[in-house]
């Protein structure tokens, strides 16, 4: 059934078939497990895959679950699926005719973490009880999963399953084995159900009476060879999937974590979580596991990015039953703004020749703007460019002496960077659009496609309108401007409703911007575009505390509290770069782009300033 | 009604007071009956009708022996209902002319634990927990639960965890059990909810069957719909990922067009967003818990029956509206829980803060509240 507008459709992810999907699915992605492949390490590597929500990771676990593999072995030459299938053909995730890897899917959203605030049990059964939980469904999971791939029905083909598994370690103890699927499955299934009475009872429940378990030994059970239909086995390894793991109170993602890395079965084992800062492993990475951050991958794929930005919007309107399509000016009306660019034109010659007026190193400078034939718009540009640079050399110590600076000399210092520092100076001073058209929406999405459809929701919403009208659907730039700007505000007043701790969140985070905006709009824009982005220096913390343990230290926690929820609501994100020593890598906190909006910064990336984490500490406090 | 579900209700008939029946049916039920002695239920907090239901109770049976038990719930450091304090303590100091200091008891309970930086809410468990021990019960004839200064986020635990002990270990005893609500729609609209939980967990009790991985059904989400939460609405269906939606309007209600304003409200919402059918929505009337129960306990059994095919469903509630309304999905899930065959649970979004605005305002509305009691389990129900 078409809508109105597709835009506002939640949880498309869940309701789109299998096709819909793929089709949808960008695999780009991929490029970073080819590239990791080498001699099949990537399959018996532990990864990690981190992200802040939105970004993608659940959607990349789901192109390797049997469902969609299924339907991509059917559909592999169809145009819109050779690309995916060609590149899973790369991993040996599929072949020409069958499916290699069995995809098993366990997304931690089941309250695990409930068996942490049952204090009435003693910790050690709470332990295996959590292992006992775990292993009963990553069992009836990998059952379905292999029926599934099977193309078998569930539950009525289950017995067609034979499980064959050497239990020396007698870990299955209420269950013989070797077994049916069918056994097996009711056997996982009682567990978990006696588990959930035991957490949902109003009356007591004996918890001795439940089977449980002091490791995860399902990962080490289940294998291709372990798991048979006719005789055959059906696939050739098994990649468990974890998904949201950061869902697990903090002593079960430890626990977990710990227990895999030694455990090191021979299953491939992917664990996807939010971004959190607090998480990291007090072990190697590279020798013990690998991680990819999906945003820091897409941070230098920004065209790919908004590539697949374009295909979501055409493929969303595409659905709307108005048969409107989803259409951005890319440019600045000449037109709509003609007398604000005249004006500003007259306010820039003054200020430039009020500003050079003691001195006549800027004559040729002056000269090439006044004779400049551009349009109003070109000139004013121009103009700002050489306000910058003036403000540039006359903030210069040096004893300068006054002869006129050349029009190469110009040409050199205009970089690209004061370019843009120009044009958001420019939409500051006159009220000018600065946020329009897709490459910018694209920019303000933060590598997130829901927050892309946050934003274009209401853009397609006036584009409804427009087509009303018989008017041309597509939004002028200072009608995009306008409506981004409102939604960003929208955005910022609706925090307090949405996240944990507002009250310090937003006050880090104006006085932050507070921050931003005076360092951007310096007359000399130092740090051109602007900054919207800090880096924390541990090593200069108040000397009293440890530089590794600010994080840690009590003093620090409400520092803690906003960063923790910044990362976690998608408010900050992480880059890494390589700056300083060979290959040191630091982590940048960047403004979700959408902040940028809201505080008329710019959508740049590599303006940010190092700050020391007491610094940071004062900004939540007033 | 359908003729499967008739006589299996359980709450079917039931008793229902408002306002001046309530003070009759007191008087008639307490006074006159000098053996009778009452455990009193309640929270502590600084919501204006605290007292108003003990109060009302006092009057009309000066001589009722009355024991209180007192449930203060602390809310965490970053509460904003602290600032109430004031409040509260008034409250507190009303209550001591109700009830004298020697027959008050006070159990404290944490809503929040930390594992780590995380917080868990764990009010429901812990509300739950102060009646593990089954005989505190023992030496009373009737028993009220007063849940105008509670949270949802612990009185759904605590009325069927007192429910469950009564059908478990009472059942040949006949202690009657009631719930008193002060409701005003008005005043509840001065009370503004902010920072609605980011990591939300089905009510203890009520967790239904949605979480059950090695079960997996279809889900059916019931939420009964009230203002101004679209926030709230949005983070449950996020948790649910339901299926289906039925969202619950009041009507019958007091402002007729009440239901006509929420779908007004929440058209894009629930149309354009959440994509739900127009032939799903529900109508319970406003001020029954009973008939609100009633509709959506045969609404449950018919999704179960159509979906039988495919093994039947997982219904979810949520309550984004009155306390009385809420009553109403309690009943349902409670009734389910016990007869075992449909999963049905209860999914709120709790906030870490409130604020009343215009305080002065509120505290005059509060005076218009009316006062309703809910018979739940005794004598009426004899079979």
């Amino acid at each position: 059934m078409k809508i109105r507008n597709p835009f506002l459709l939640r949880a498309s992810e869940r309701i789109e078939s299998d096709a819909g999907f793929l089709r949808l699915y960008s695999p780009l992605i991929l490029d970073y497990f080819i590239d990791n492949m080498d001699g099949g390490e990537l399959w018996n590597t532990f990864l990690f895959i981190r992200s802040s929500p939105g970004a993608g990771k659940s959607s990349l676990l789901r192109l390797f679950e049997p469902t969609s593999l299924l339907t991509l072995l059917n559909r592999k030459s169809g145009d819109e699926f050779k690309e995916v299938f060609k590149k899973l053909k790369k991993l040996n995730a599929v072949s020409d005719d069958r499916i290699n890897v069995l995809g098993v899917n366990l997304t931690f959203t089941r309250n695990y973490e409930l068996l942490e605030s049952f204090s009435n049990l003693p910790p050690g059964t709470r332990d295996r009880l959590f292992y006992s939980l775990l292993n009963s469904r990553i069992i009836t999971a990998t059952l379905r999963a292999a029926l599934s791939i099977t193309r078998l029905r569930f539950p009525e083909d289950l017995h067609k399953i034979e499980f064959k598994y050497k239990d020396e370690n007698l870990y299955f103890k209420k269950i013989n084995i070797p077994c049916n699927g069918h056994e097996l499955y009711n056997w996982a299934a009682g567990i978990e159900k006696a588990i959930y009475e035991l957490l949902d009872s109003f009356l007591p429940v004996n918890p001795t009476s439940i089977e449980g378990h002091s490791e995860l030994f399902s990962l080490e059970a289940l294998r291709p060879d372990s798991l048979l239909v006719e005789g055959r086995s059906l696939f050739d390894r098994i990649l468990f999937m974890l998904d949201d793991v950061h869902k697990l109170s903090a002593k079960q993602r430890e626990g977990l974590i710990t227990h895999l890395l030694e455990k090191r079965t021979n299953a491939s084992i992917w664990l996807s979580e939010r971004l959190e800062v607090l998480n990291n492993l007090k072990t190697n990475r590279g020798r013990d596991y690998e991680e990819l951050n999906l945003e820091n991958y897409w941070k230098d794929r920004e065209s790919k990015f908004e590539k697949l930005l374009t295909s979501i919007a055409v493929k969303r309107a595409a659905e709307s039953r108005e048969d409107v399509e989803f259409a951005l000016d890319a440019q600045q009306s000449e037109l709509e703004l003609a007398e604000v660019y005249k004006e500003a034109k007259k306010t820039l010659s003054n200020t430039i020749n009020t500003l050079s007026a003691g001195t006549t190193r800027f004559n040729e400078w002056k000269n090439h703007l006044f004779q400049f034939e551009g349009t109003d718009q070109e000139t004013c540009e121009l103009a700002k460019q050489i306000e910058i640079l003036i403000h540039r050399n006359l903030a210069k110590s040096e004893l300068a002496l006054d002869y006129s600076l050349s029009i190469l000399e110009l040409q050199e210092k205009t970089d690209e960077k004061v370019v843009q520092a120009a044009r958001l100076f420019l939409s500051r001073q006159f009220n000018l659009p600065y946020f329009f058209g897709m490459t910018v929406l694209a920019k303000i999405s933060t590598n997130n496609v829901e927050q892309f459809l946050g934003f274009s929701a209401p853009l397609y919403e006036r584009m409804l309108s427009l087509n009303l009208n018989q008017t041309s659907v597509s939004i002028s730039a200072r009608d995009q401007d306008r409506e981004i700007r409102k939604l960003a505000n929208e955005k910022w007043k609706d925090l307090n409703k949405m996240i944990p701790d507002s009250v310090l969140v937003t006050r880090f985070l104006e006085n932050f911007c507070t921050f931003c905006i005076n360092e951007t709009f310096r007359p000399t824009a130092p740090y051109a575009p602007g900054v919207n982005g800090f880096y924390i220096d541990a090593t200069r913390t108040i000397k009293l505390i440890n530089e590794d343990e600010w994080l840690s230290n009590d003093i620090f926690t409400d520092l803690q509290i906003v960063l923790n929820t910044c990362l976690a609501f998608n408010l900050l994100h992480v880059k890494e770069v390589m700056q300083g020593k060979k290959g040191q890598k630091k982590n940048i906190y960047y403004l979700n782009r959408w902040l940028c909006v809201k505080f008329g910064l710019p959508l740049s990336y590599g303006g940010w300033r190092t700050k020391k984490p007491d610094d940071l500490l004062r900004w939540t406090k007033r | 009604m359908d003729k499967k579900i008739k006589n299996k209700l359980r709450w079917d008939p039931y008793v229902l007071l408002r306002n001046s029946e309530v003070a009759s049916f007191t008087t008639d039920h307490f006074a006159k009956d000098a053996g009778r002695k009452l455990l009193y239920i309640m929270g502590v907090g600084f919501d204006y009708r605290m007292n108003t239901g003990i109060r009302s109770l006092k009057t009309s049976c000066p001589d009722l022996d009355i024991e209180c038990l007192l449930i203060q719930y602390d809310e965490g450091k970053s509460s904003s209902s602290k600032k109430y304090k004031l409040l509260v303590d008034a409250n507190l100091t009303s209550l001591q002319t109700i009830v004298p200091l020697e027959k008050t008891q006070v159990r404290n309970i944490d809503l929040w634990t930390a594992s780590g930086k995380k917080k868990q809410r764990v009010g429901d468990k812990n509300v739950a927990d102060v009646f593990n021990d089954a005989t505190i019960f023992e030496a009373y004839t009737d028993v009220i639960v007063d849940i105008s200064a509670l949270p949802r986020g612990i009185y759904f635990s605590l009325i069927g965890k007192v429910q469950a002990i009564l059908d478990e270990y009472y059942a040949d005893k006949d202690i009657n059990f009631f719930v008193s609500i002060s409701e005003n729609a008005q005043l509840d609209s001065h009370i503004k909810e902010f920072e609605p939980d980011s990591e939300l967990s089905y009510v203890f009790g009520f967790r239904g069957g949605s979480e059950l991985t090695s079960d997996e059904k279809e889900i059916i989400w019931l939420p009964i719909l009230g203002e101004g939460s679209r926030k709230q609405i949005l983070a449950a269906h996020e948790k649910i990922d339901p299926d289906e939606i039925c969202p619950v309007l009041p009507f019958p209600s007091r402002n007729p067009r009440r239901s006509d304003a929420l779908l007004t409200e929440y058209h894009q919402l629930l149309f354009d967003e959440l994509a739900v059918e127009g032939q799903n929505i529900i109508y319970v009337p406003e001020q029954n818990p009973f008939e609100v129960y009633r509709t959506l306990s045969v609404t449950v059994q018919d999704y179960n029956d159509t979906l039988a095919i495919l093994n039947g469903c997982d219904i979810v509630i949520s309550t984004f509206s009155s306390k009385l309304l809420s009553i109403g999905a309690l009943l349902c899930a409670y009734e389910f829980k016990v007869l075992n065959n449909i999963k049905v649970g209860i999914l709120n979004v709790d906030s870490s803060g409130y604020e009343i605005d215009d305080e002065p305002a509120a505290k005059k509305m509060s005076e218009k509240s009316e006062l309703f009691l809910i018979w739940l389990a005794g004598e009426p129900y004899k079979p």
